[in-house]
């Protein structure tokens, strides 16, 4: 407890300083992707965000933006703040994180990927195979903010081209999996609604769907190691309380610290495992 | 052949000339004579020059020389020169003949035939000549030797099957055996190879103060026309299972020069390696390089074999064997990296599945806050990076990654130093932000124990501007277990140069002049680092790797998902790196192999957990023999070296044999070491096959005595009774009347008489 509080005041002081310096609390609006150069200048961390063709919609969801650039931005930021990880920043301390195309050769120079509102995602055969390539040889995949039973119907049908059930079957991950302590306690899967929903609901309820999104999930899919290559935050929308965290105290104060500490938890983990 | 015409020039065997002192008896008429002769000499002389205009002057000088010279050779004959020789009285002393029973006997190169045939003919039978000549001279008393000597009754049981020639000891035996008797000397029927231990020098000391001749009698040929030898073999006597062993075998020949030959390796009867070798010129050695897997756990014994050739004279130095003990167990390394990467996930997951690494992770993740991986319980690295020698000493090996200095204390940094040097620990520092120069190692403990050499005067800095390496083994690292990532050499080189480009974000830095540079990378712009270096640092080794993504060899888009590079790479880099590392109690044997029946000397060392050697210790070996029996073998503090302890046992019969030595210290166990040996007989005999002349010749040389090969050895008996040894009596030999004599006598005339017809003086 005392860790996740410190954990919290961390968060806050950061995002203090932060806010004075960036306008990164300003989530609306389109912004391209930004693909990765030909050759990067580093081989640091950096976050990158898979571009995927949705083939349905979500209620309030954008496809393979869904939070992005200011989601990305500030965990980034965070986690150069809260640990040790060399994050590269690029001119005015905005920290390099790049979208990538499954079909893209530069999939593979990105340990780590993320992506939003899988309930809507489509995957080809050569998506497919390519992301079962990339996994199988170490890569890590996080999908958030997919709410209810469709989503999730739509999400396990494409990820079992990637990684038959047979094979890797997804399973939900229990609180003591070293997942949830790699820099902070995490004792709960936090259920964090988008900024809309939230304000809208007077800020009580966290579930966008109602009956069928009650219950936060963290599921994954693992190696033959029993390391997680795949992690799955259902009914929560984590990289909102990044992406929206200066512009509602009380938001952030609802779900920030928590996101934070699961999302550095998530990140650590694929840096280590 | 030079001793046949000698004698019958000489009228004596060159012994006598040696052994003899010349005297002269001149009676009156042969001082009347010389006066006379003197007399004609001058009155020649005269003559010569005073018939002028006849002949040049050159030609007077030859014919006046010629003609001194025959009288001078008559003038000597009539001062009867005399050779006084000690010659041994017959029958009055011993000789003793000590026969080579040895294997290496067996050898067909004497003309065609056994070595051993040449002391059956010789020495077989009462008519035998070499036996019958002695006989009649002295009384023979006839030993054999091989690993052991002994009084032999008949030449005709020798079986020529010892495994072993000390040729040594032999003579000492001979020696004190014959103490008291009047012995002439001894002849020793031998190839000279020796193969034992022993030093020759201690048995010529013996001999040349008992004045006691050797004779010695080489049999064998001192080239075998057509032979291939596995002359030597590179292992180590203990190595990690699984372990990929890259083995040196030394292939020497004679007759197959250009002929490609296979050599292959065997673990206890099945092939694990092959390699195939061209043969150079005759006598020039040939290293065959094998790649071998050790995966069978215990003592195992590894035979390098080369097939028989065609019309190949020994076939038994075809092989050689080793015995290697292959350990299963987990070697523990600490790996403390300083900042979470990608590169710390992906050597993790690349020795996951070596059940013989231990990777112990501890990641630095926020100031003062560590993420502990691998770890064996809740206490282990508890407090951090170790603050105490007997915690950091634990491990084997210490992988530094992205971590400046300043996470170090002083005395930290002086342990890290420590548990290379004193330790014989590995150390292996990875590239980074934090690490080399840029960490701030310039001038510290851990600065001098790096390969690399960086400047004390190196601050902590900003990284380098990223480099972007492809990398090349060199001379030595194509060669080097560590950096083996194809099934050959030449497929590993290439796989080198196929590798994607890596980085590495240290200002390259130059190799301390002792430190071998096993990987170079090249830069966009052709600029060449050493990117991965090592040096022996007191007891241990440490590498420099200065690379920070190694883990573009498994995610790159060029990779395969089958492919095994960068797993290889990293389990034979941390293997090697722990490979050596000494234990608390480090048990040896101080030789691998004896022959049934021999002692075995035990020798441990024993350190406490800090490494400093410890010489009140109660240590005992357990030694299990093949048939599984016990014995405890006390093992002593030789007081010749801190913590070296001995002991001895005798080996009974041939096997393996287990050596378990445990050490404690007033109740608490300070540890235990393992080793193995094998007795039992050795192949020794059929190795370097060819007659030795050599220890053969120094042997006869030194005590005085002549050395022989099977076409000279007709007068050995008689040099022997001319030795001075023993019951000897005073002969005189008459020199006036050797066949010499006349013939210079006839040759001088007939040159004066030839000359003078040549230039028509006559």
């Amino acid at each position: 407890m005392r860790i996740w509080l410190t954990a919290a005041s961390f968060v806050l002081a950061a995002a203090a300083a932060a806010f004075a310096q960036f306008d990164f609390f300003r989530g609306d609006g389109f912004y391209g992707p930004r693909f990765p150069p030909a050759m990067r200048t580093d081989r640091a961390f950096s976050f990158c965000r898979i571009l995927y063709t949705s083939v349905r919609r979500e209620p309030a969801g954008g496809g393979w933006r869904t939070d992005y650039p200011y989601g990305e931005i500030n965990l980034m930021i965070r986690l150069s703040e809260l640990t040790k990880t060399p994050v590269p920043f690029e001119g005015e301390r905005q920290p390099a994180h790049y979208v990538v195309r499954l079909t893209s050769d530069a999939l593979f120079d990105c340990p780590f990927t993320m992506a939003s509102d899988v309930g809507t995602i489509g995957l080809s055969q050569a998506e497919a195979a390519q992301l079962r390539l990339y996994l199988l040889k170490g890569g890590f995949l996080w999908v958030d903010d997919f709410w209810g039973t469709r989503a999730w119907e739509q999400w396990s049908r494409e990820i079992a081209k990637v990684l038959p059930p047979t094979e890797y079957p997804i399973e939900d991950v229990p609180l003591d999996d070293p997942i949830f302590s790699s820099q902070f306690v995490v004792t709960e899967i936090p259920q964090i609604t988008n900024i809309g929903f939230w304000r809208r609901s007077g800020g009580r309820e966290t579930s966008e769907r109602g009956a069928d999104s009650r219950e936060a999930h963290f599921r994954a899919i693992r190696d033959d190691h029993g390391r997680i290559m795949v992690a799955m935050t259902h009914n929560t929308d984590v990289a909102d309380s990044w992406e929206r965290e200066g512009e509602d105290p009380g938001f952030f104060y609802q779900f920030s610290p928590d996101g934070y500490a699961l999302g550095i938890n998530v990140l650590l983990y694929a840096m280590t495992h | 052949m030079l001793d046949a015409i000698f004698q019958a020039l000489f009228s004596y065997r060159p012994v006598v000339f040696q052994q003899g002192e010349l005297r002269f008896d001149a009676g009156t008429g042969a001082l009347v004579a010389a006066s006379l002769a003197g007399f004609v000499m001058i009155v020649a002389a005269v003559t010569y020059r005073g018939v002028r205009g006849r002949g040049r002057v050159r030609d007077r000088i030859v014919l006046t020389v010629l003609r001194m010279a025959a009288l001078a050779v008559v003038l000597l004959c009539l001062f009867r020169p005399t050779l006084i020789v000690r010659a041994a009285v017959p029958q009055q002393n011993v000789v003793a003949v000590v026969l080579d029973d040895s294997r290496s006997m067996q050898i067909p190169d004497w003309d065609g035939r056994p070595r051993g045939e040449f002391i059956k003919q010789q020495f077989g039978g009462l008519e035998s000549p070499l036996i019958k000549a002695l006989s009649e001279r002295f009384l023979v008393r006839v030993f054999r030797f091989s690993s052991t000597a002994g009084r032999l009754e008949s030449v005709n049981t020798m079986t020529f099957s010892g495994s072993q020639t000390r040729l040594g000891p032999s003579l000492d035996g001979t020696r004190e055996e014959l103490a008291g008797l009047p012995v002439s000397g001894i002849v020793l029927v031998s190839d000279g190879a020796d193969t034992s231990e022993v030093s020759l020098s201690d048995a010529l000391l013996g001999l040349k103060a008992g004045k006691l001749p050797v004779y010695a009698v080489g049999v064998g040929s001192t080239r075998l026309p057509r032979d291939v030898q596995v002359d030597r073999v590179v292992t180590p006597r203990s190595v990690l299972k699984d372990a990929s062993l890259l083995l040196d075998v030394i292939v020497t020949h004679s007759g197959y020069a250009g002929r490609t030959v296979t050599v292959d390796v065997e673990d206890e009867g099945r092939i694990v390696g092959s390699e195939q070798v061209r043969l150079p010129a005759d006598g020039s050695p040939v290293t065959a390089r094998v790649r071998a897997a050790a995966s069978e756990a215990g003592p195992r014994l590894f035979k390098f074999r080369v097939a028989p050739q065609p019309d190949e004279v020994v076939t038994q130095n075809n092989v050689r064997e080793a015995l290697i003990q292959v350990r299963d167990e987990k070697e523990k390394i600490l790996y403390f990296e300083g900042e979470p990467r990608f590169e710390m996930k992906f050597i993790r997951r690349a020795v996951a599945d070596d059940q013989n690494l231990q990777l112990v992770v501890l990641q630095r993740t926020a100031d003062n806050k560590f993420l502990r991986l691998g770890v064996d319980g809740p206490d282990e690295l508890f407090g951090g990076f170790p603050k105490t020698r007997e915690e950091l000493f634990s491990y084997r090996a210490l992988v530094l990654g992205s971590i400046e200095a300043g996470a170090f204390s002083g005395d930290q940094l002086q342990m890290i130093a420590e548990f290379v040097d004193r330790r014989g620990g590995g150390l292996l520092m990875l590239g980074g932000a934090r690490s080399f120069g840029e960490g701030g190692y310039g001038g510290t403990p851990v600065a001098d124990a790096l390969p690399l050499a960086l400047d004390p005067r190196t601050r902590a800095s900003e990284p380098a501007d990223l480099a972007r390496l492809l990398l090349t083994p060199t001379r030595a690292g194509q060669g080097h277990a560590a950096t083996q990532i194809g099934a050959t050499e030449a497929a590993s080189a290439n796989r080198w140069r196929d590798l994607p480009q890596v980085t590495s974000v240290n200002a390259p830095l130059e190799p301390k002049p002792a430190a071998t540079v096993l990987l170079t990378g090249t830069d966009d712009r052709g600029r060449a680092q050493p990117v991965l270096t090592w040096h022996q640092f007191g007891r241990g080794k440490s590498v420099a790797l200065t690379l920070q993504d190694t883990w573009q060899w498994q995610m790159h888009a060029s990779i395969p998902l089958e492919d095994q590079t960068h797993e290889n790479f990293w389990r034979q880099m941390l293997r090697w790196v722990v490979d050596g590392v000494p234990n608390m109690v480090e048990a040896r044997t101080t030789t691998e192999r004896v022959e049934p029946g021999e002692p075995v000397t035990i020798e441990a060392t024993v350190v406490d957990k800090s490494f400093v050697e410890v010489n009140d210790a109660s240590v005992t070996a357990r030694v299990t023999r093949p048939n599984g029996t016990t014995l405890d073998v006390p093992l002593e503090w030789t007081g010749e070296r801190d913590g070296l302890y001995r002991g001895t046992f005798v080996s009974a019969e041939g096997g393996t044999y287990e050596v378990t030595v445990d050490s404690s210290k007033a109740s608490a166990v300070l540890g235990s070491g393992v080793t193995f040996l094998r007795a039992g007989p050795s192949d020794a005999e059929y190795f370097d096959p060819t007659m030795h002349e050599g220890p053969l010749r120094r042997i006869a040389e030194e005590t005085g005595g002549r050395f022989y090969t099977p076409e000279t050895a007709a007068g050995l008996a008689e040099d022997v009774r001319y030795a001075g040894r023993g019951v000897t009596s005073v002969e005189e030999r008459e020199l006036w009347n050797m066949p010499i004599i006349l013939i210079a006598l006839m040759g001088l005339v007939c040159a004066e008489w030839g000359y003078r017809r040549a230039v028509g003086l006559s």
